[in-house]
């Protein structure tokens, strides 16, 4: 009978163990919420774009620790030992933090060099829009820019919310906007940035003072990229201007109609004054001039302009205002106009030049795009 | 019977109270809460809320591995009451997750074309500042020039519906933002033109009064 008993009790106990085993089961270690919290932080950065193969490496890391938990919350209480995993996640959670700076600081970096290129490219937009005013270039070329302006100012709100990626792809859209606006400013200017043109343009401007100088004359120079009219007496000056000019004033008058202002050495064959001028008083020049004609036939046989294109003329210093735009001619405002007319007389030299100096605004303008291709 | 006996018994029924009670994995259950949860997803829960949508991710995997725990054990133990009450949990916010994703959308949808209607509302000021503009020698150039920039405005904004079709509601917010921006600039510098043209008026206007007081 005892014995029985004693055979009875032997199979209960394991039972019973199992039975407390099995409700007894101790709590998974708690570093393990710090690393969840930790790959929550790191998909809300982003780390899988970032960083993909450091974060998916964190990522299967995780997972692994989690199935090693599995396996120990698996087991009888008594057999549950969790000290290797407490390691791992000491291990994890380290790699999971310096992962997280290592991808704020990427993206700090990345932030920042996106905001440079952008700075860069307002830029590059805002000399590109003095010299679109300063040319009038065209619709074309203030769609392009406008466009551009467009791009950057998304590219700005994606920093703003941390889409690098797409703000990276609005600077490149604008960038190459920009490009396509500045290909179309830059042909008109290129000759403000020239040595040999201005070389050319300077010499006309001596010869003019010194024929001042000898014969003791007025005459007139017209700078252009200045937009100034200077008056010379005895070589010397007597007083300068603001003007206005042609709307595409800073070309060379090629042909009737092209709105330029012509560039070379004129005389005055006309003075009219009030009331025989539609802009208050004007004096005609004698353009076209030889020069002229050849440019101009040279032009129509190279086939750079229209067959049926006339020369132009009837080029006037008017008076009107500094600040028209004019079709071709040299515009003072009305009281600069009252002194040059009286002081000068027909077969007054009027010299019309692009630039006297190589440091001229257009070709610093120029320079300016040159420094931020 | 005696003491010896009943013990026996006793363990015995203890082992058919075991076996009969062994627990099976809550397929059905971990069925549902996997469909609620992707289809959150195809909702585009990652893409409207996607802090929310990784939440309700991992609320699964740790259902998932709850049951794995189960799994794990020895038969007689198995118990997926807890593992169940995560799995309904996991389900029941990937239901809101998707219900919350649609709502999200709809208002980034209504955002996006509300900010293209500003957007064209205020090319359409633009222009019809620009007809108002002073026109003299003076402002023909500048007026060119801000034609041409409405112009750009204009080309740039079939861009805008094109990001509302693709459900690029962000950037189409961000686009139409800048339009309208531009669009905002180009006005007030022509209203600018109008006031100096306008105060111009008036000062000749009180010179020549002044003359002919004289």
């Amino acid at each position: 009978m005892t014995r029985f008993l004693n055979y009875g009790r032997a199979i209960a106990l394991p039972f019973i163990i199992l039975f407390f085993s099995a409700c007894n089961s101790s709590p998974p270690p708690p570093g393990i919420k710090l690393i969840e919290a930790i790959d929550f932080e790191l998909h809300k950065i982003d780390a899988i774009k970032y960083a993909p193969d450091e974060y998916n490496k964190f990522k299967v890391n995780l997972r692994m620790l989690k199935d090693k938990i599995v396996q120990e919350e698996s087991k009888l209480s008594f057999l549950k030992n969790y000290e290797s995993i407490q390691k791992n996640i000491g291990a994890i959670s380290g790699d999971g933090k310096r992962l997280l700076i290592a991808i704020n600081e990427d993206k700090s970096k990345r932030g920042k060099k996106i905001s440079d290129k952008i700075k860069k490219l307002e830029d590059k937009a805002g000399i590109i829009n003095k010299l679109t005013l300063k040319v009038n270039v065209g619709a074309s070329t203030r769609k392009l820019l406008t466009k551009g302006g467009i791009a950057l100012s998304e590219a700005k709100a994606s920093i703003d919310i941390g889409r690098y990626d797409s703000a990276m792809e609005k600077v490149e859209d604008a960038a190459a906007l920009l490009n396509g606006a500045e290909k179309l400013v830059t042909p008109i200017l290129k000759r403000y940035s020239q040595n040999d043109i201005i070389n050319k343009w300077r010499k006309f401007v001596r010869d003019t003072i010194d024929e001042s100088k000898r014969k003791k004359m007025a005459v007139i120079v017209v700078d252009k990229a200045e937009r100034t009219l200077t008056l010379y007496i005895n070589g010397k000056i007597l007083q300068t201007f603001n003007i206005g000019f042609g709307r595409y004033g800073y070309r060379d008058k090629l042909f009737s109609g092209d709105d330029a202002t012509p560039e070379g050495r004129y005389k005055i064959i006309k003075k009219s004054g009030r009331g025989e001028s539609k802009y208050y008083k004007a004096l005609l020049l004698d353009y076209p001039n030889q020069e002229d004609r050849k440019e101009f036939l040279k032009a129509k046989k190279r086939g750079l302009i229209s067959k049926n294109a006339r020369i132009g003329g009837l080029i006037e210093i008017h008076g009107g205002g500094e600040e028209s735009t004019t079709n071709g001619c040299i515009a003072l405002e009305n009281n600069h106009m009252d002194e040059l007319f009286d002081k000068v007389a027909i077969g007054t030299p009027v010299t019309i030049v692009g630039a006297t100096s190589i440091e001229n605004e257009l070709y610093y303008g120029l320079k300016g795009l040159e420094g931020d291709s | 019977m005696n003491k010896g006996v009943r013990l026996f018994l006793g363990c015995l029924l203890i082992a058919v109270v075991f076996v009969a009670g062994c627990a099976k994995p809550p397929t059905e259950d971990i069925d549902a809460a996997n469909s609620a949860v992707e289809s959150a997803k195809s909702a585009g829960a990652e893409k409207y809320l996607p802090n929310n949508a990784k939440t309700v991710s991992d609320d699964l995997s740790a259902a998932m591995d709850e049951v794995k725990v189960q799994d794990g054990k020895f038969p007689l133990f198995r118990k997926y009451d807890k593992a169940k009450e995560l799995l309904a949990s996991a389900k029941g916010s990937a239901e809101k997750l998707k219900t919350d994703t649609a709502a999200k959308k709809e208002e980034a949808k209504k955002n996006a074309i509300a900010s293209k209607e500003e957007a064209n509302g205020a090319i359409a000021n633009a222009k019809a500042m620009l007809e108002k503009a002073p026109k003299g020698k003076e402002s023909k150039s500048d007026i060119e020039a801000m034609t041409g920039d409405v112009k750009g405005l204009e080309d740039s904004l079939p861009d805008v519906q094109k990001s509302i079709d693709g459900e690029d509601y962000d950037g189409a917010v961000s686009k139409a933002k800048s339009i309208k921006e531009k669009a905002d600039a180009v006005s007030s510098q022509v209203q600018q033109a109008i006031e100096k043209v306008e105060a111009a008026k008036k000062a000749k206007e009180s010179k020549k009064k002044k003359k002919g007081k004289k």
